[in-house]
């Protein structure tokens, strides 16, 4: 039972994710419709829960990203993918420190490494594909876009969370705070 | 211990979407594709329709001098508002009776098929439609795809059975052949600029290009039939140091608001 309702709490979370972006990519202007809602979540959930689970959610997520994209099937895939791994491998394993420097770094870096990795997974579908020609240009300026924007909003998303959770979370009580409580009683 | 169930883990995923990429190719998940895109156009086609409606709403003000002028012609329009309602189904009318005149005179002339646009590009690095017909409808890749009176916005880039994605005029990755309609009739070829502007390219540098001057397909290339009209010259770019001379485009549509466009499917 419990399973179950695992479950189905990770698929409602994978369409809410999925119609986050959908709504953001559609609704906002440009060039705020360039947030990537998807990386701002999962660095966030890596950030508060190193746990290696929440990495399986990507796949469905990215298999349905993929039924709603021109580029060849597994590219969007494959660099959401290779940027979650290796962006809980830095946060889990070396970038340890949550200080906001570090938030910021990894914001940064998640949208840089998913970018370029799409990037260079699209230079080497080009090498097989004349299909896929781009315009370099027009790619690099929606990147910057995309770059800004999203290290932006993912820091300010951990700025403002991390003050609403730190305030509810037992874990925070000063260790002379409890000394006290437990005296007093 | 959690290095190496992390290792497990990372090894697993990467596992499990080669399997997804192989079997996708083998179209194992036609069913399961189908079911999914059934399940989740109608969130694409909601949110673009109100992106459409909220992207004639945002505007932003750098002082207030600009918001008060703003909001005084907001009073004047909805004065005028009334008046224009009564015109408004007198035009009604009489647009009928047009739009079933030119679609006849469409449907002499090209053989097509007109379609809605369920939803937009689900990465913000491209800019396509998805439109509700595919292979059942005949639907296939290159076919041009047109608004109005025969405004072209884009072409068929991916068909599934039921849907198309259209590459729009200003993706990076759409390129067009087209005439300038100018003196010399240049030939160039039509691509995405920066930011949301549309370039057209390979223009001769000893050919006279003029601001206004009317852009349009060439018919050199197979599914895309000539004269289809894409924009006009917003402004032209001639160096002395490159071989050719580029100009600056404004779409005759708005790539943007898509809602009704047309399939051509032959001509």
């Amino acid at each position: 039972m419990r399973s179950i309702w695992m479950l189905i709490r990770y698929i409602l979370l994978v369409i809410s994710i999925f119609v986050a972006h959908v709504l953001i990519l559609t609704i906002l202007p440009f060039p705020f419709n360039h947030i990537n809602i998807i990386l701002i979540l999962f660095l966030w959930f890596i950030i508060y829960n190193g746990n290696d689970r929440i990495l399986w959610l990507v796949l469905p997520l990215a298999f349905l990203l993929e039924l709603f994209v021109s580029f060849p099937f597994g590219l969007t895939s494959a660099a959401l993918l290779l940027t979650l791994l290796v962006m809980h491998r830095l946060l889990v394993n070396f970038f340890t420190n949550r200080s906001l420097y570090i938030v910021f770094l990894a914001g940064f870096l998640g949208i840089t490494i998913f970018r370029f990795s799409f990037i260079i997974f699209l230079l080497v579908i080009n090498l097989f594909n004349s299909e896929f020609s781009v315009s370099w240009p027009e790619i690099f300026t929606n990147v910057f876009y995309e770059i800004i924007l999203t290290t932006g909003v993912f820091f300010l998303f951990y700025l403002s969370t991390r003050i609403f959770f730190k305030r509810l979370n037992p874990k925070y009580i000063s260790r002379h705070h409890s000394y006290a409580v437990e005296r007093f009683i | 211990m959690a290095l190496a169930s992390s290792r497990r883990t990372y090894i697993a995923l990467v596992f499990f979407l080669l399997i997804i990429v192989i079997a996708n190719y083998f179209n194992w998940f036609g069913g399961i594709k189908i079911l999914l895109r059934n399940i989740f156009t109608p969130i694409f086609t909601g949110a673009n329709q109100i992106g459409v409606k909220l992207g004639d709403n945002y505007q932003f003000f750098t002082d207030k001098e600009e918001f008060f002028k703003s909001y005084n012609q907001c009073l004047g329009l909805v004065q005028g508002k009334e008046l224009i309602d009564a015109k408004n189904k007198i035009l009604e009318e009489e647009n009928d009776e047009l739009k079933k005149q030119v679609n006849f005179v469409k449907r002499t002339a090209y053989k097509t098929l007109t379609v809605s646009v369920v939803g937009r590009n689900a990465d913000s690095i491209e800019k396509t439609a998805i439109v509700n017909a595919g292979l059942n409808q005949g639907v296939k890749v290159g076919l041009p795809v047109i608004v109005g009176d025969g405004v072209l916005v884009g072409h068929i880039t991916k068909v599934e059975d039921e849907l198309s994605v259209v590459r729009l005029l200003n993706d990076n990755q759409s390129k067009i052949l087209a005439t300038l309609l100018n003196k010399d009739r240049s030939l160039g070829v039509v691509e995405a600029g920066f930011g949301t502007s549309i370039r057209m390219g390979f223009i001769p540098r000893n050919e006279v290009v003029m601001i206004g001057d009317q852009i349009i397909t060439s018919g050199q290339e197979v599914e895309i039939p000539k004269g289809l009209l894409i924009g006009r010259v917003t402004s032209i770019e001639n160096e002395a140091y490159q071989p050719f001379q580029q100009a600056i485009l404004e779409p005759a549509a708005n790539l943007e608001k898509l809602i009704d466009p047309t399939i051509i499917f032959s001509f």
